[in-house]
């Protein structure tokens, strides 16, 4: 056979077949793990607010707001399903806030930070930072919070993040 | 024709990839900050060399060696990325541990330089060995940089503070250029004590 045909040829095998294989492991993989990212999500808000009966879903431009209701119908919080912009692209996150506009909880549910460095987001120490903070507070980095040095993108991300989702929630959700 | 013992061994010893063949450096300054994520990074890189060693030595005659390069980078990204959907999917603690270092796999140079290097040129048995061999070789002495930095730079091992209250964390050991001088330190130490005891 001719060389360059041979050469093109065993490529495109190759291509077909690595690509055929990602599809097929894909296509079986998402739906598993679509259903175990809504479950843990779920969980999650039942741990901000473990006296959660109800919840109504409003979408803002492609994230996701829960509206949580207690048994009595009263409003006690809003639990947000938002991204950050990260060092390692996009940082999903959830951000409950009571009815009072403090937050009371962040959840890190999937990032592409640096091990070791930019993934101190996930950890208490710089999560603590923020739980507490009110909608009133400025929430800026160097102001009210501290970013962590070595990770200015990944915590400066989040915390400006933080300040939009707040303005989110007072604008358009309570 | 050397034994299997000694195909097994030279990925510790006399082909250490990291203080000797001196490969997979990008990954290696990012994630030795910590012991534990040395180890996770370490038995990744088993997984997928394993897996691209045994296929690439299977196809070793079918690929014309004019495209072998793309040909095993299509083969390893192939991997990488069914090694990270798969444990997604099923094995969701070990991925919430590995799943950041899964990516970083593709550009380790260990990989494709094993795949070049041997596995195009040896059976499929030898290329298991020579993966494992390689792959404990990369872990030991990852894991190594990663318990010399975490110690210096914030006082414990594996997560245990084992450096008591009066201890000073160095804290450029845990930024990147901690990662360059502990690394050339040990460079240093093991070629001397390959020198020492002659093994070439």
């Amino acid at each position: 056979m001719h060389e360059g045909l041979r050469m093109t040829l065993v490529l495109l095998i190759i291509g077909v077949l690595c690509g055929t294989l990602l599809a097929t492991a894909n296509n079986a993989t998402e739906p598993i793990i679509t259903e175990r990212i809504e479950t843990e999500f779920l969980a999650a808000l039942e741990g901000f607010f473990p006296e959660v009966a109800e919840y109504e879903v409003k979408k803002i431009d492609k994230e996701e707001f829960y509206s949580c209701y207690d048994a009595g119908g009263e409003l006690i919080g809003i639990v947000g399903q938002v991204k950050a912009n990260g060092y390692g692209g996009s940082i999903d996150y959830d951000l409950a806030v009571n009815a009072d506009m403090d937050i009371i909880g962040i959840r890190i549910s999937s990032h592409g930070e640096t091990p070791g460095i930019g993934d101190v987001i996930t950890s208490p120490d710089f999560q603590e930072r923020l739980i507490g903070l009110n909608i009133e507070d400025p929430i800026e980095a160097g102001v009210d919070v501290d970013a962590i040095s070595g990770a200015t993108v990944s915590t400066g991300g989040v915390i400006s993040s933080v300040r939009r989702v707040m303005d989110i929630i007072g604008e358009n959700v309570l | 024709m050397t034994t299997l013992a000694q195909e097994f061994t030279k990925g510790i010893v006399k082909e250490n990839p990291l203080f000797r063949l001196i490969l997979g450096m990008c990954p290696t300054l990012a994630v030795s900050v910590t012991a534990i994520n040395s180890f996770g990074m370490g038995v990744s890189v088993i997984a997928v060399l394993l897996c691209s060693n045994i296929v690439i030595s299977a196809v070793r005659n079918v690929i014309p060696a004019k495209v072998r390069i793309p040909a095993y980078i299509m083969i390893i990204a192939t991997f990488v990325t069914l090694v990270e959907m798969v444990l997604n999917a099923f094995a969701p603690e070990l991925f919430e541990a590995l799943g950041i270092f899964i990516p970083l796999i593709v550009v380790n140079c260990i990989i494709l330089g094993r795949a070049e290097a041997f596995a195009r040129k040896n059976t499929i048995g030898r290329s298991i060995i020579d993966a494992l061999g390689i792959g404990l070789g990369y872990t030991i002495s990852l894991v190594l940089l990663g318990v010399i930095r975490e110690l210096f730079g914030a006082g414990s091992i594996f997560g245990y503070q084992v450096m008591g209250t009066a201890f000073e964390p160095m804290g450029v050991l845990a930024v990147a250029p901690g990662a360059f001088i502990t690394l050339g330190v040990m460079l240093g130490l093991f070629n001397y004590l390959f020198k020492h005891f002659g093994i070439e």
